[in-house]
């Protein structure tokens, strides 16, 4: 078995030295998030600024990362988290993994910080630290720019040298968007790092992995979501179906649906803005959108950036939402938490509370409003600190939108429980992903799930947070997910009886979820194709005895290794928590229901989870999972 | 009269963006729509997402109040 190579780069003293990662550690944590969250729990001291120079920023891939595999381009950054103070993970696509894995390294492991300005360079398992100082102030792509075409680059623009603390890490078009990846590569005085390599990821069982891989992509590309909608429409296709399904954020999340939707749709997108479709190395599913930005080609907006960037601050110009998601990715801002404060912002404008130089339907200063976040400039300073921070100096807690500090994607939760539960559960704070992702089964998918109930919402929230956190940990990308509702049910339609039973039996299915947890991997000694293709592919490409259940097993122990760290860091039950807005509000008035309610789903959330009833994992759950 | 709008892939399988017609639930809607451009054009309004003045609608017997909208989307997915 290949074990993963990691350098360990001390910025201080500009000294490199392996770091080996032992063959229990691999197999227990796999790579990725759930190995990154491990190391920084073994690594950092408890307690330490996620800005000082005694911070940890871990960079590293997946298995999966260059075999091959489909979607499998992606590589995370782990580091304590700006926003919330707990666990951080930052997930990207694009070429910095791949080039990075080719130059011989799984990962890397960032002390210290460089005396000066500096980018770090790997190639062909050389690693070296360079003045960059040259550099200061350039933006994302012009810094890209100074390295060739083919190269890997990960860099930050002005906001991460400016510490904003959602400043977000770039490479190509991508972005390791959230929790603040470019502010903590700022605090180490890392302006990029750049990779170059030509050696091969190794695959142990070549033989049995090209043609599983053959027919993994022939299944994604027949499945209506992975092979159809998301080619055609990308996620900005989810703007019809989440207003309609009332999940769509307008107005600083204080209603669920935007009389201007159809503008701002992806239908709207891909009938008037796309130039073509796009994707990341060795992915069939092709969900990026190319368009015209002041007559350059460039990455189109996503769904959260639509969302946030048009309902929730009341804005219906979808060439404009282009316009500053590409200005945000040069200036090196994650979106979501971006447009989140600028709502809350305008919110507290709204209500005479404070006037940061933004309102509701104003977005004619906007470009040049997040150029002054970005520089820290004057009171748009106050802006460059998140929701959260903003919130305690001008109060409005009540509808300052995030959980544990960080900003919510954009799905309105009150018209979809589960992903509120989600949301406050979530490790790094107000994630969809992390958070499992339950509105595609409640409320924006062919699933329909009572999206009011509170019912199986835990058991559901535990299992695909779980199988969400293996998947990206072994280095794929979660749209690969989305093929675990079945094709024949796109077909049959969500109105059909058949599709209507799966609905129900999977809240029913709650008496089994919450045994299953303590009966892996033993219960799922089998691979399912159409269900979890990743654990068989893991298998064949790391040569481990791989099932489902070992796979889901291994999901769960980096989520409770999170957990843990966030623990350790003074985050408490207390943390899980939303803005009462969305706990204590109807969303509409005539719907009493359509509120999330926390307060019901999170004990037997704890329990399920094998937690305390302070959200404090027991003694016995740690062991089975072998947490130490 | 209830106005039918289509988007996405169905309005080019039906080849019009909208349309007035007589319908008093969902399910009369797909019959029309069944009738006019074929049992393909049905399949696949059925297998999207359908909102009744903007909100979705999961059941085919649903009353449409004179003077609704009826929007035909695809489903999608986001992360």
């Amino acid at each position: 078995m290949r074990l993963p190579n990691y350098a360990y780069i001390d910025l201080s003293t500009g000294t490199v030295k392996d770091y080996p990662i032992s063959k229990e550690l691999f197999t227990q944590y796999m790579g990725g998030k759930i190995l990154g969250a491990k190391l920084l729990y073994d690594l950092l001291p408890a307690g330490t600024d996620p800005l000082a120079p005694e911070s940890i920023v871990i960079i590293n891939t997946g298995p999966a990362n260059g075999t091959g595999a489909p979607s499998s381009s992606r590589f995370n950054m782990s580091f304590k988290n700006v926003l919330t103070g707990g666990i951080a993970s930052a997930n990207c696509g694009g070429r910095f993994g791949v080039m990075m894995k080719k130059a011989g390294y799984d990962g890397i492991i960032l002390a210290g910080k460089a005396p000066i300005l500096s980018a770090i360079e790997i190639v062909d398992g050389a690693i070296s630290i360079r003045d960059a100082s040259a550099y200061a102030g350039m933006d994302s792509e012009e810094t890209q720019e100074q390295w060739v075409r083919h190269w890997g680059k990960l860099v930050i623009g002005p906001a991460g040298e400016n510490l904003v603390r959602y400043a977000c890490a770039v490479s190509g078009e991508r972005v390791a968007g959230r929790c603040g990846a470019g502010a903590v590569l700022g605090a180490k005085n890392i302006k990029a790092i750049a990779a170059y390599g030509t050696q091969k990821a190794e695959v142990q069982n070549r033989e049995k992995f090209d043609p599983y891989v053959k027919k993994w992509v022939k299944f994604l590309k027949s499945h209506p979501m992975t092979g159809k909608s998301l080619p055609l429409y990308g996620t900005a296709g989810l703007v019809s179906s989440a207003n309609a399904s009332g999940v769509l954020p307008t107005r600083n999340f204080q209603k669920g649906r935007f009389e201007h939707h159809r503008h701002i749709s992806g239908e709207t997108f891909a009938e008037q803005h796309l130039t073509r479709n796009s994707g990341c190395v060795s992915c069939p599913i092709r969900c990026e959108r190319r368009v015209m930005v002041n007559g350059k080609e460039v990455k189109g907006a996503e769904f959260e950036t639509v969302g946030l960037f048009g309902s929730n601050i009341e804005n219906h110009d979808l060439a404009w939402i282009n316009e500053i998601n590409y200005h945000a990715d040069l200036l090196g801002m994650d979106t979501i938490s971006l447009a989140g404060t600028l709502a809350f912002a305008m919110e507290l404008q709204e209500k005479g509370m404070a006037d940061l130089g933004v309102s509701f339907g104003d977005k004619d200063n906007l470009l040049d409003v997040i150029e002054k976040i970005a520089r820290r400039e004057g009171i748009y300073g106050d802006l460059a600190n998140g929701s959260k921070w903003l919130a305690e100096k001008y109060g409005g807690t009540e509808f300052a939108i995030h959980a544990k500090g960080l900003e919510l994607a954009a799905y309105e939760p009150r018209n979809s429980v589960g992903m509120g539960l989600g949301y406050a559960t979530s490790n790094r704070g107000g994630c969809h992903l992390n958070g499992g992702y339950l509105a595609l089964l409640e409320s924006i998918g062919v699933l329909t799930l009572d999206k009011h109930t509170p019912k199986g919402k835990p058991e559901l929230c535990v299992m695909f947070q779980n199988l969400m956190e293996a998947v990206s940990a072994a280095g794929f990308c979660l749209f690969t997910t989305h093929t675990a509702v079945p094709a024949g049910l796109f077909k049959l339609g969500s109105m059909h009886r058949m599709t209507k039973f799966v609905s129900k039996a999977l809240i029913g299915s709650r008496f089994l979820l919450r045994p299953l947890w303590w009966c892996l991997p033993w219960l799922l000694p089998v691979n399912l194709m159409h269900l979890i293709p990743h654990s068989k592919a893991y298998g064949l490409m790391t040569g481990q005895r791989m099932t489902a259940g070992k796979f889901l097993q291994i999901g769960e122990r980096g989520f409770n290794i999170e957990r843990m760290f966030n623990l350790r860091e003074g985050l408490t039950a207390v943390d899980d928590a939303l803005p009462t807005r969305l706990t204590d509000v109807p969303q509409e008035a005539d719907v009493p229901e359509s509120v999330v309610p926390l307060a019901a789903m999170l004990p037997r959330y704890y329990k399920v989870r094998g937690w305390d009833k302070n959200g404090v994992p027991k003694p016995r759950k740690l062991k089975q999972l072998g947490v130490r | 009269m209830v106005k039918l709008v289509y988007h996405g892939e169905l309005r080019h399988v039906v080849g019009v963006a909208e349309e007035d017609i007589d319908a008093d639930t969902i399910k009369d809607v797909f019959r029309h729509i069944s009738d006019t451009y074929g049992k393909e054009a049905c399949g696949m309004a059925k297998s999207g997402l359908v909102a009744l003045n903007e909100k979705r609608v999961t059941g085919v017997s649903v009353r449409i109040p004179a003077g609704s909208v009826v929007g035909f989307y695809s489903f999608c997915s986001g992360g």
